[in-house]
């Protein structure tokens, strides 16, 4: 009777753990020894520039960028350019593969990324920016907010 | 049945031995059955979890995909190679169950809706593993990996370099369209509901 009941609680336990572990299965990543190449302004340095110039991008900010996995390196931060749509498409991929993401939106011909007009001639920062709100370019001459919600 | 019933209960003395006696084997039964690797194997394959209609769009937009057969070379992906975890046997079966008693739930109870699962899109880091990826391209976890794609490179360069860090980024964090062909927003989007998100 006894033996049962701690067989029948060791067996519970277990249950509960497996359970629990399934639940907060969490993979476990080992760090690497890579590093990114060395640039002129110390990471540090890099860290500190956040505040100056912060990410509005949820998805960009979550990734962690540095300046520099967009910029380029540099030495003064003045003599960093807004970002071109072809720095954008090194990681985007190409407009035809942004286009698709939104295409839900081709019906009305709306698709900010292959619209009525602007097709894919558009630069990326008319309506997405990385340190101030973003815009909408369409908003220039058209009410947007009945075609699509605010650009992220 | 009466008699034979008591003779059980007489031998093992008592009701509470009995219960205890046939939960236990309930349990040991489930497990074996869970362990056994034709079960894993069959409740793994795609065509399972397509089976159930919540699952007919992730199954159709998988099938497009690289993963799921649109290549030259036939491979197919499963769906628990991308969605269970694969760096330990525990780690997958326990997963695989707590996730599918989940599903089996919401099946059965009606809670499922495509709204759901487009909001939970953004969680994406916490069902689509890594470790799964990497079982099948390993050479991208271990920096062994040789391209002449730029991109790629500078990227998984940068995956490595925060890999294990506090700041680690899982493969869907930059590959969100794996899988389904990158079809999954356009599939769920509810078009009355768009323009009230943010
Ligand atoms: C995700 C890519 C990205 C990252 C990371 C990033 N930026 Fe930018 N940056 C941009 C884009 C896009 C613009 C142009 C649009 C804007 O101003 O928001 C820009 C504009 C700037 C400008 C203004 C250029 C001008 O003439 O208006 C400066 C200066 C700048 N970034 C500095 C930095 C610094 C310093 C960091 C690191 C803390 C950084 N950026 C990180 C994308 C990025
Ligand atoms: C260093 C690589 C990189 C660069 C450069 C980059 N992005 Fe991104 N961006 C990403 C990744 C990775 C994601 C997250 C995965 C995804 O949604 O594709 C992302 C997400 C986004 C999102 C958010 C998508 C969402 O779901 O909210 C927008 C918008 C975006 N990028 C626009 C831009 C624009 C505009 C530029 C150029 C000024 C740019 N990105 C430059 C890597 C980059
Ligand atoms: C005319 C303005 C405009 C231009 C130009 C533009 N976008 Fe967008 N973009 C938007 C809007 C608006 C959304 C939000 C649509 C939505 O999510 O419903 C968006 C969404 C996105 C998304 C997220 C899509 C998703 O899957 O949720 C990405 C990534 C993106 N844009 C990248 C780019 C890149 C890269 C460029 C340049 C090649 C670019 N955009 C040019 C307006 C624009
Ligand atoms: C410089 C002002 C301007 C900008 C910026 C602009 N449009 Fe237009 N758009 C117009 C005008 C004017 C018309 C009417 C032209 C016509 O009917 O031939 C129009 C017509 C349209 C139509 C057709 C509407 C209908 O009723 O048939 C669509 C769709 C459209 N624009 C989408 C866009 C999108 C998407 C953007 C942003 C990428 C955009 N527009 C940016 C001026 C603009
Ligand atoms: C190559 C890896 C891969 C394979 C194989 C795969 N998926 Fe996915 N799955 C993904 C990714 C990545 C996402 C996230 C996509 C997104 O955010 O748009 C996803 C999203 C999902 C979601 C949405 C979850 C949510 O809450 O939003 C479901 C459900 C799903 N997959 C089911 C399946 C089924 C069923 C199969 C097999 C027929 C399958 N997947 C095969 C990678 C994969
Ligand atoms: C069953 C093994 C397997 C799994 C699991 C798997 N892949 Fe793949 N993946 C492949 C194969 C095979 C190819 C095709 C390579 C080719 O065509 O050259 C591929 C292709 C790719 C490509 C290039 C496809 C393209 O569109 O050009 C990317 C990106 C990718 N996989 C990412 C992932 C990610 C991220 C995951 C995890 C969510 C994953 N894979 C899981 C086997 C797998
Ligand atoms: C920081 C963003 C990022 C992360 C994280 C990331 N990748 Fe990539 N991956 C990329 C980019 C960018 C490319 C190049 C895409 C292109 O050429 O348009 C790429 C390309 C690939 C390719 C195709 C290779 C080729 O030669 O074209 C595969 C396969 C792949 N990634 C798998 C993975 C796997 C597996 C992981 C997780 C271990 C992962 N990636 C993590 C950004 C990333």
């Amino acid at each position: 009777m006894k033996k049962l009941l701690i067989v029948l609680g060791v067996l519970v336990i277990a249950s509960i753990a497996f359970v629990y572990e399934g639940m907060n299965a969490k993979e476990q990543s080992k760090e690497t020894a890579v590093n990114m190449p060395a640039t002129t302004l110390p990471a540090s340095k890099l860290t500190e520039l956040q505040k100056d110039y912060p990410s509005k991008n949820d998805q960009h900010k979550k990734l962690g960028f540095d300046c520099v996995t967009c910029h380029g390196d540099f030495k003064d931060p003045k003599e960093v350019l807004p970002l071109q749509k072809e720095q954008c498409l090194t990681c985007h991929g190409d407009y035809k593969k942004v286009a698709k993401r939104t295409s839900f939106l081709d019906k009305k011909e709306v698709n900010p990324h292959d619209g009525f007009h602007h097709k894919d001639q558009l630069d990326c920062a008319d309506c997405h920016r990385e340190h101030k709100p973003s815009v909408n370019y369409c908003a220039n001459c058209h009410d947007t907010k009945v075609w699509m919600k605010s650009t992220p | 049945m009466k008699t034979k019933k008591f003779s059980i209960r007489s031998y093992v003395k008592g009701k509470a031995a009995f219960i205890t006696i046939i939960l236990a084997t309930a349990f040991v039964t489930i497990m074996i059955a869970l362990f056994s690797t034709k079960v894993i194997h069959a409740t793994g394959k795609s065509e399972f979890c397509g089976s159930c209609h919540e699952m007919n769009t992730f199954k159709k937009t998988y099938e497009r995909d690289i993963h799921g057969g649109a290549n030259s070379v036939g491979f197919k992906a499963d769906c628990v190679q991308c969605h269970l975890p694969q760096d330990s046997q525990i780690d997958f079966l326990s997963t695989k169950v707590v996730s599918g008693t989940k599903e089996v739930i919401t099946h059965f109870s009606g809670q499922f809706s495509d709204e759901k699962y487009y909001q939970n899109r953004k969680n994406r880091e916490d069902f689509v593993y890594s470790s799964g990826c990497i079982s099948c391209h390993q050479d991208i976890d271990n920096g062994k990996f040789k391209t002449d794609n730029q991109k790629a490179k500078k990227m998984h360069t940068y995956y490595l370099s925060k890999k294990g860090s506090k700041q680690a980024i899982e493969c869907v964090s930059c590959h969100t369209n794996v899988g389904h062909n990158g079809e999954l927003r356009h599939k769920l989007i509810d078009m009355d509901k768009y323009l009230d998100e943010k």
